[in-house]
C-alpha cells in the first residue's frame, strides 16, 4: 500500500482497470440476474424439456471435451515431439476450425455427410442420419480440438527435452519414455485445456443450432427462447443455468489444476534431438492427424463450393454471383473488421496491464480483478449481450446502435483467453529482474517499460488474434446489439441464412474467414517467431 | 506503461465519442425495427418517404420476429423505435401484455373495408398481411420413393400420415418456436378439436424424421433431400423457391391454418404521429403490393396484384382460426404436445 502511495500513476491505472471491469463485466451480468422473476425462475426449471436440455448439455461436455482433448493431444504430440511427415501441414490445417462464424460450417457438415451428402451418399452409397447427438460430436470435437491442441503444444514444447533424453539414455524407449516422463509432465497443462474446452462446450449454440436435430442443449434452448418466443427472461434463466457448470469447471480449474503446474520455462530451449520415435507409431500419429486434417479440409470446402455453386446440395452449377453479392455488403464485413481489430486490441491491452497488475502488486481486489479477468469466458454470448442491451442503451451509460457497444462488449467477452496468456507470461519472467531493477531505484512504469513489455510482446499479439478472430467470428454477443447502423457480417449471414440465400451467406463467410486469415498471416509476418497462439 | 494506458484512454474517449452526437430531434421520420426480409423493408420504407414525405429509417431488421420482440423489451426503458412490423399476431399480443405497446387503431381499416376480425381486439396490434401454411415436397425424392408405391403427390394433412412417408417428414418444435406453436395448434382448429388435433399429431408423430427448431425448418432440408415432405409458411416458401430455385414443389392443402402479420406502435416512441402514419400506409394498396411482391404474403386489402406463382387468397382453403384461444392454451397445449411426441 505504501508504494501505491508513492506512485499515483498505479494508483489510477489499478482504479481505472477495476472499475472498467465493474461497469463493463460486473453490471451487465447483474442486470441480467435480476431481469427475470422468482415465479418465472421456478416455472423454467421445472419444466421437463429445460431438464432434459441440462442432461444433454453435461452429456455432451463429457463427451465432447474428452475427444477434442484427445485428438488435440495426438496433434500437439505429433507437432511438438515427433518427426512425423507433414505436421507443419497438420498444423497449420488444425488452426481452421478457430474460424467457425455461425450456422455455415454446421451446414457444410449436412452437405458432406448427410443423408444427401457428397460423402456419405454420393461417394460412400450410404444413407446417414447426421442429425443428433452423434452429429454434434463430430462438429464440436473437429470444433474445439484446435484449441486444446494448441495449448497442449505450448506445454508440451515447454518441457525440457532434457528430461526424455536422459530418459532415453537410462534406457526407456517409446512408449515407456511417453508414459513415464513426457505425460505426467503435460498432465496439468492438458487438464487445463481440457477445462477450457468444457466450458466452451457447454457455451456453443452455432453447432447445435444445426445439427442437433430433436437433441436438445441448454445453450440452444436459451437462443430458441428468444428468437421462437421472444422470451428473454426465459433465456436469462437457462443462461444462469449453464452458468452453474461452466463456473464450477472454472472454480476447479483455478483451485486445483491452476496450481499444480510442474513446467519450468527458462526462456531457453535446449537443442536436443528429441524428434525419434518408433516407426509403427509414427505412421499411427501421421494417419491419426490425417484423417482429421481431410475432414477439416473436406469441411471447408464445402464451404467454399456453396459460395460459388447455384444451388447447396441440388444444383451443382458454378456461379460467381454470390461472390459479387459480397462487395454490396462491404459496410458489413468492414464494420467487422473495424471493429474485432479494436476488440482485439483493447482485449489484448486491457487484459495484458491486468495481468501485469495481479502478478506483481499486492492490491485491495487483486482477486476480484483476477476473476472477473476470468469469468467471461463462462458466459454464453447471448448472456451478455442481453446484459449489454439492458444495462448501456439507457442514461447514463446510452450507446444503442454505436460501434462502441458492439466493440466493448466484443473486447470484454474475450479479456480470459489473454489475461490467462498475460498471467503465464509474467509468471515466465523472472521477479529477480524486477527486484533488482526496483532496488536500483527504477519506478513502477519504468520497470514495466524497459523490462516487461520488451518481453510480453509475443503473448500480447497472441491475445489480440485470439480474440480478433472470436471477435469477427462470433453472433451470440452481437445479435442483441447490432442495429442498421452498427450491422456487423456474422448478423448479416444469420440474416441471410433466415432468409434462404445460403449461397450468398456462405460467400460471405468465406471472406470473414479469408480475412482472418490475413490478420494472422500479416502477424505471423511482422512478428515472425514470436508469434505463438495460445502459448499457455 | 504510461504510454499503455494512455493509448487505453484514447481508445476508451474515441469509443465513446462513437455514441455521443446521438442526440434525436423531432424531425419528420420514424424509426422502423422489422420482422421481415431486406427487401421488403427496405422498399416499404422507400414508398413511405414518397409517399408522405416522412423519412423512415430501418433501424433493426431482423426476419425472427422473436428476436425483435426480445430487443424491443430489453431496450423499453429507453425505446428508440417507434413501430414493429411483421412477425405473427401472438407476437404482438404478447408485447402488449408486457405494456411495451401502445393502441391505435387506423382509420383506414373502415375507410378500405377491411375485415376488423383480422385486428387485435384489444386496439394494440394492427393486422396488415395473411400468410398460410403450406406442405412442400421434394419433388425428385417423391419420384423416386413414394411414386412407385401408386401415391399421388402428397396434397392434404392427411396425405402425410401415410406409412411410406415414415421416418420422411420435416416438422417444427412448438416448444422453441411460436411459428410453430400457430401450426401445431392450425391441426387443432382443422379438426374441430383438441383431441382430434393431437389424435393428428400423435399419428405423424412415427413419421416425423425431426421437430426443427424454427418455423420454417423444414425448406432447406426438404430441398436438400434430408427428408422428402414438410410443412412451413406458404409465403416463405414460396419466396425462397422463387429466388433459389429450391427443387420442392408448394402446395397450400385444403382447410390450412394461417397467421396474421402484425404491426404496432411501440409505448414510449419518439415519433408517435409518424408510427401511425406508418401504420396507415401498410394498409395501403401500394404497401401491399410491395410485400406481395417481394415476401409472397397476402396483404389483407383486397384487389392487391399478386406475383405470379401465388394462389390467389380466395382459392387457399383457411380452417376457422381462433386466435385467443390459440393464445390462452399455450402452455396447456405445448404439455400435451410434449407428451405426445417425448420431446
Amino acid at each position: 500500500m505504501k508504494r501505491i502511495a508513492k506512485e499515483p500513476f498505479l494508483a489510477v491505472v489499478m482504479l481505472f482497470i477495476i472499475s472498467c471491469l465493474f461497469l463493463f463485466v460486473i453490471y451487465p451480468i447483474v442486470r441480467v440476474f435480476l431481469y427475470p422473476s422468482g415465479k418465472e425462475l421456478i416455472t423454467v426449471l421445472s419444466h421437463p424439456r429445460y431438464i432434459k436440455a441440462i442432461f444433454n448439455s453435461l452429456f455432451m461436455v463429457v463427451l465432447s471435451t474428452s475427444s477434442s482433448a484427445f485428438v488435440g493431444f495426438v496433434f500437439a504430440y505429433t507437432i511438438a515431439r515427433t518427426d512425423v511427415p507433414l505436421r507443419k501441414y497438420f498444423k497449420l490445417i488444425s488452426l481452421l476450425p478457430l474460424f467457425s462464424p455461425p450456422f455455415m460450417v454446421a451446414f457444410s457438415y449436412i452437405m458432406m455427410f448427410g443423408k444427401n451428402g457428397i460423402i456419405t451418399a454420393k461417394l460412400l452409397g450410404l444413407s446417414v442420419n447426421i442429425f443428433g447427438w452423434h452429429g454434434l460430436w463430430l462438429a464440436q470435437t473437429i470444433a474445439f480440438f484446435p484449441i486444446a491442441a494448441l495449448m497442449m503444444e505450448g506445454v508440451l514444447q515447454s518441457i525440457p527435452p532434457s528430461l526424455e533424453y536422459a530418459g532415453r539414455n537410462l534406457g526407456a524407449t517409446g512408449f515407456t519414455l511417453f508414459k513415464t516422463i513426457t505425460f505426467p509432465l503435460a498432465r496439468p497443462g492438458v487438464a487445463g485445456a481440457a477445462l477450457l474446452v468444457s466450458i466452451q462446450v457447454l457455451a456453443d449454440f452455432g453447432n447445435p443450432i444445426m445439427i442437433s436435430g430433436d437433441f436438445s442443449v441448454v445453450a440452444t434452448e436459451a437462443w430458441m427462447r428468444i428468437e421462437g418466443w421472444a422470451d428473454v427472461s426465459g433465456a436469462a434463466i437457462l443462461s444462469l443455468v449453464l452458468l452453474v457448470p461452466s463456473f464450477s469447471i472454472f472454480l476447479f480449474q483455478r483451485l486445483w489444476v491452476g496450481k499444480k503446474s510442474y513446467v519450468t520455462i527458462t526462456g531457453k530451449s535446449t537443442q536436443i534431438d528429441i524428434r525419434r520415435i518408433g516407426s509403427f507409431m509414427r505412421w499411427f500419429l501421421f494417419a491419426f492427424c490425417s484423417v482429421f486434417s481431410l475432414l477439416i479440409l473436406l469441411v471447408y470446402l464445402a464451404l467454399f463450393m456453396g459460395a460459388f455453386v447455384n444451388g447447396w446440395g441440388f444444383d451443382w452449377t458454378p456461379t460467381l454471383r454470390y461472390v459479387r453479392e459480397i462487395f454490396s455488403r462491404s459496410t458489413e464485413v468492414t464494420n467487422s473488421l473495424v471493429f474485432s481489430l479494436l476488440a482485439g486490441g483493447g482485449s489484448a491491452l486491457f487484459s495484458m496491464v491486468a495481468a501485469y497488475l495481479v502478478s506483481r502488486k499486492k492490491f485491495f481486489l487483486r482477486r476480484f480483478v483476477d476473476f472477473t479477468c476470468i469469468l467471461p469466458t463462462a458466459l454464453p454470448g447471448i448472456f451478455l449481450g442481453i446484459g449489454y442491451s439492458i444495462a448501456f442503451t439507457r442514461p447514463p451509460v446510452d450507446l444503442h446502435g454505436t460501434a462502441a457497444i458492439i466493440i466493448l462488449s466484443l473486447m470484454f467477452w474475450n479479456i480470459a483467453m489473454g489475461y490467462q496468456t498475460g498471467i503465464g507470461a509474467f509468471q515466465q519472467i523472472s521477479p529477480s529482474f524486477h527486484e533488482a531493477a526496483s532496488n536500483l531505484g527504477a519506478s513502477s512504469m519504468r520497470i514495466f517499460k524497459e523490462i516487461e513489455i520488451p518481453l510480453i510482446k509475443g503473448p500480447f499479439f497472441s491475445a489480440f488474434i485470439v480474440s480478433f478472430i472470436r471477435a469477427i467470428t462470433t453472433l451470440s454477443v452481437i445479435v442483441f446489439l447490432a442495429t442498421s447502423k452498427n450491422v456487423v457480417a456474422t448478423f448479416s449471414i444469420m440474416n441471410l441464412v433466415s432468409d434462404g440465400f445460403y449461397g450468398k451467406a456462405a460467400a460471405l463467410t468465406c471472406s470473414l474467414l479469408i480475412i482472418a486469415f490475413l490478420v494472422l498471416g500479416i502477424a505471423k509476418l511482422a512478428l515472425g517467431k514470436r508469434f505463438e497462439l495460445f502459448k499457455v | 506503461m504510461k504510454k499503455m494506458l494512455l493509448v487505453l484512454l484514447v481508445f476508451l474517449i474515441a469509443m465513446s465519442a462513437f455514441g455521443a452526437g446521438q442526440g434525436e430531434t423531432a424531425e419528420k421520420k420514424v424509426v422502423i425495427y422489422a420482422a421481415l426480409d431486406e427487401k421488403t423493408t427496405s422498399e416499404l420504407a422507400a414508398a413511405f418517404k414518397e409517399a408522405t414525405g416522412f423519412t423512415a429509417e430501418i433501424a433493426l431488421q431482423i426476419e425472427q420476429a422473436g428476436t425483435v420482440a426480445a430487443r424491443i423489451k430489453t431496450e423499453a426503458s429507453n425505446p428508440r423505435a417507434d413501430v414493429l412490423i411483421g412477425g405473427n399476431s401472438n407476437f404482438h399480443s404478447d408485447l402488449a401484455r408486457g405494456g411495451f405497446l401502445q393502441k391505435y387503431t387506423s382509420p383506414v381499416i373502415k375507410e378500405a373495408g377491411i375485415n376488423p376480425n383480422l385486428m387485435d381486439p384489444d386496439g394494440y396490434w394492427t393486422g396488415w398481411y395473411l400468410g398460410a401454411l403450406c406442405l412442400l415436397y421434394n419433388e425428385k425424392l417423391y419420384n423416386e420413393k413414394i411414386k412407385p408405391l401408386g401415391l399421388k403427390p402428397p396434397t392434404t394433412w392427411d396425405d402425410l400420415l401415410d406409412p411410406a412417408y415414415k421416418g420422411r417428414v420435416i416438422a417444427s418444435n412448438p416448444a422453441t418456436t411460436g411459428g410453430a406453436y400457430l401450426m401445431m395448434a392450425a391441426q387443432i382448429f382443422r379438426l374441430g378439436s383438441e383431441r382430434a388435433g393431437f389424435d393428428y399429431i400423435r399419428k405423424l408423430h412415427p413419421n416425423v424424421a425431426q421437430y426443427t427448431k424454427g418455423a420454417n425448418g423444414s425448406i432447406p432440408l426438404v430441398s436438400q433431400g434430408e427428408a422428402i415432405v414438410g410443412f412451413a409458411w406458404g409465403h416463405d416458401t414460396l419466396k425462397q423457391k422463387m429466388q433459389g430455385n429450391l427443387p420442392i414443389v408448394v402446395v397450400f392443402p385444403k382447410d390450412t391454418g394461417f397467421e396474421i402479420g402484425g404491426a404496432s406502435v411501440l409505448k414510449g416512441a419518439p415519433h408517435a404521429e409518424a408510427a401511425k402514419k406508418f401504420l396507415d400506409f401498410l394498409l395501403s394498396p401500394a404497401a401491399g403490393k410491395i410485400n406481395a411482391r417481394n415476401g409472397y404474403r397476402y396483404p389483407v386489402r383486397g384487389g392487391v396484384e399478386l406475383p405470379a406463382g401465388v394462389p390467389p387468397f380466395e382459392q387457399v382453403k383457411l380452417a376457422p382460426w381462433d386466435l385467443k384461444k390459440a393464445d390462452e392454451n399455450v402452455d396447456k397445449w405445448k404439455k400435451e404436445w410434449a407428451s405426445i411426441t417425448g420431446m
